[in-house]
């Protein structure tokens, strides 16, 4: 059974009288061990289907397991609880907590799990490290650049070894130079750990790095690639 | 998290605190202040009653002296207490050409002391046929200090005229009083009304403080089952318009301190809604990394309750320390013209402060009861925010 996996996928928004269906029946499934990239233009739905596949959003139709969970099944506290034990999330705007230091937000999830200090700083540490941030581990987000912000975000979203990393548009508020930086060390945690990533982006230059490109446009998957 | 969370808009935090520190200062402040004056009035009351008073049965419906008065009988009481009889009566006062209606009050020597505050010229009676003057009767009757007064009341079983001479004057808190005061030595006005006679006797009990009720009703059962024909009241019994003020002050004090709090709340519940609303991505983004609405609640409730036990605790150091000073006794910071509508009443310008466990507590009690609505009404709105929509909101 795939790690991810999407069946015949709806999504409309009523908003105001007016529906707009932003995914048009997606299947799609998503191997352990993948490093996949979901491409698309504005509006293609590619942020939509990382939410419903985080259990952030539900369906308006069919279902979405994560883990042989049907996530889509599952009520808002139990999707939450499945989250914070299962997944780990990146999203484009950083979204540290600004009153924790590096090390604090790394080990967040961790901390929110239950985990003892001591382990969950040696943890966190950890992946500060991996991602080249151990020295400025006891800063707080607005001593960090972009860059390291985002970094930070992605150690905090590895450092609970979650099954997979959903990230939208990690490397978008990044200079072109440190986004490459970024999908580099996500990729050698792929390779070195095994941990899945799924990601999206409308950077072109980042997709040489992926395993696999999943193509969204108006709702629809309309290609894929393995690489 | 919800520690560090009060730092972030330290002006703000600082604001809201503020206004909390205020209300808990302003209340036990104005709580102390109330009880001072509550206890002033009171002790005012008890002072002018007696603890314990000792009338025929049905007074309230009898008129004529001789239903009124009656032989005082030995009273038992606790070692250190002791009774006063009181005889009062009307009667026509002449001094030269004129005359005034007055009530006679025949007192003892102890009841003569408590008017020393009122003298306003000469002394106290120190002997038979001296008298005590209302300063408005004197003036009506055109007699002043060592002059002749003679107070006539016929129809009774005394002698029905006496005469004394004026050796003080009173200044006492209403004109129409003082218009028709004349207080005399008690064997003077049985002389004259009611030879041996009282109108009622006076008990007083020292030692026993102003709300202690259970030693007054006890000895008041006790006095009741050997006086046959005689009513024995407390003296909020004895003064039942001024009684029915007693039970107003928990709902004037409950009252006051609702509405302060209510408007503190009123402050408090905007200044953390508004903190809220500028970090709803946060909170969509601690839904989205796995925490429950729960735990939301419970991050934020935790926050709001500290920032308001801190200014609690703030307030409550303050709000004590200043009723500490207004216990040791103050004099009301009122201009001159207000302190003379006070003092017609007759009451103190120098209060104390008095502060129970129960108006502390009712203090903390609303102060941590607006808290926790101010703290999990916003928590829960923010618990209930999806976080997809939460993370897109844009202040």
């Amino acid at each position: 059974m795939a790690l991810i996996e999407a069946k015949g996928v709806r999504k409309v928004y009523r908003g105001d009288g007016v529906e707009t269906e932003a995914l048009r029946g997606v299947d799609l499934k998503v191997e352990a061990g993948e490093f996949a990239a979901l491409v698309g233009p504005s509006g293609s739905g590619k942020s939509t289907l990382l939410h419903l596949l985080s259990g952030l959003d539900l369906p308006t139709e069919g279902e979405v397991w994560v883990g042989g969970v049907a996530i889509s099944r599952l009520s808002r506290a139990q999707r939450a609880r499945f989250r914070l034990e299962r997944m780990g999330l990146v999203f484009q705007a950083y979204n540290l907590f600004p009153v924790l230091t590096a090390l604090e937000n790394a080990a967040f999830v961790l901390e929110a799990r239950g985990v003892p200090k001591a382990e969950r700083e040696r943890r966190a540490l950890e992946f500060l490290e991996v991602l080249g941030l151990k020295e400025k581990a006891h800063r707080y987000p607005r001593q960090l650049s972009g860059g390291e912000q985002q970094r930070v975000a992605v150690a905090r979203a590895l450092a609970a070894e979650p099954l997979i990393v959903l990230a939208d548009e990690p490397t978008a508020n990044l200079d072109s130079k440190t986004g490459l930086a970024l999908i580099e060390r996500m990729k050698a945690l792929n390779r070195e750990r095994g941990v899945t990533f799924l990601f999206s982006t409308h950077d072109p230059r980042l997709l040489e790095h992926v395993g696999r490109v999943v193509r969204l446009e108006d709702g629809r998957i309309v290609g894929e690639e393995w690489r | 998290m919800a520690w560090r969370n009060l730092f972030r808009a330290p002006g703000r935090n600082l604001a809201t605190g503020g206004v909390v520190a205020l209300v808990v200062f302003l209340s036990l402040v104005f709580l102390s202040l109330y009880g001072g004056a509550m206890d002033a009035f009171f002790r005012l009351l008890l002072e002018r009653t007696g603890h314990l008073v000792v009338r025929v049965e049905g007074y309230g419906e009898k008129e004529d002296l001789e239903s009124l008065a009656f032989l005082p009988p030995a009273l038992e009481l606790p070692p250190g207490a002791w009774a006063e009889g009181v005889l009062e009566g009307a009667a026509l006062l002449i001094a030269g050409e004129r005359s005034r209606p007055v009530l006679l009050t025949g007192l003892e020597a102890q009841g003569f002391a408590r008017y020393r505050a009122y003298l306003a010229a000469g002394r106290l009676p120190l002997a038979s046929g001296e008298a005590l003057l209302g300063e408005a009767l004197a003036r009506a009757l055109k007699v002043g200090l060592g002059e002749e007064v003679v107070a006539y009341a016929p129809g009774g079983m005394g002698l029905g005229v006496y005469a004394f001479r004026v050796v003080g004057l009173l200044d006492l808190p209403e004109t129409l009083l003082e218009a028709r005061t004349l207080l005399v030595p008690l064997e003077d006005a049985q002389a004259l009304l009611s030879p041996g006679r009282v109108t009622r006797l006076e008990v007083r009990l020292p030692g026993v403080g102003l709300y202690e009720t259970a030693p007054l009703e006890a000895l008041k059962e006790e006095l009741a089952s050997r006086l046959p024909g005689l009513a024995v009241e407390t003296w909020l019994e004895a003064n039942p318009a001024y009684a029915a003020v007693l039970p107003l002050y928990d709902l004037v004090m409950a009252v006051y301190v609702g509405f302060f709090f209510l408007l503190g709340g009123l402050i408090l519940l905007n200044a953390l809604y508004l903190s809220l609303v500028e970090r709803v991505r946060e909170f969509g983004l601690l839904h989205a990394l796995g925490l429950t609405g729960g735990r939301v609640v419970g991050l934020v409730f935790w926050e709001s309750l500290f920032l308001v036990g801190a200014a609690t605790l703030v307030g409550l150091g303050l709000g004590l320390l200043v009723h500490l000073e207004m216990a040791d006794g103050f004099r009301l910071p009122l201009p001159d013209w207000v302190l003379k509508q006070y003092r017609e009443f007759g009451l103190p310008e120098v209060l104390y402060g008095r502060l129970g466990a129960k108006e502390v507590l009712l203090t903390l009690g609303y102060a941590f009861g607006v808290a926790l609505l101010a703290a999990l009404w916003p928590a829960w709105v923010a618990s209930r925010l999806e976080a997809v929509e939460a993370m897109r909101y844009v202040p």
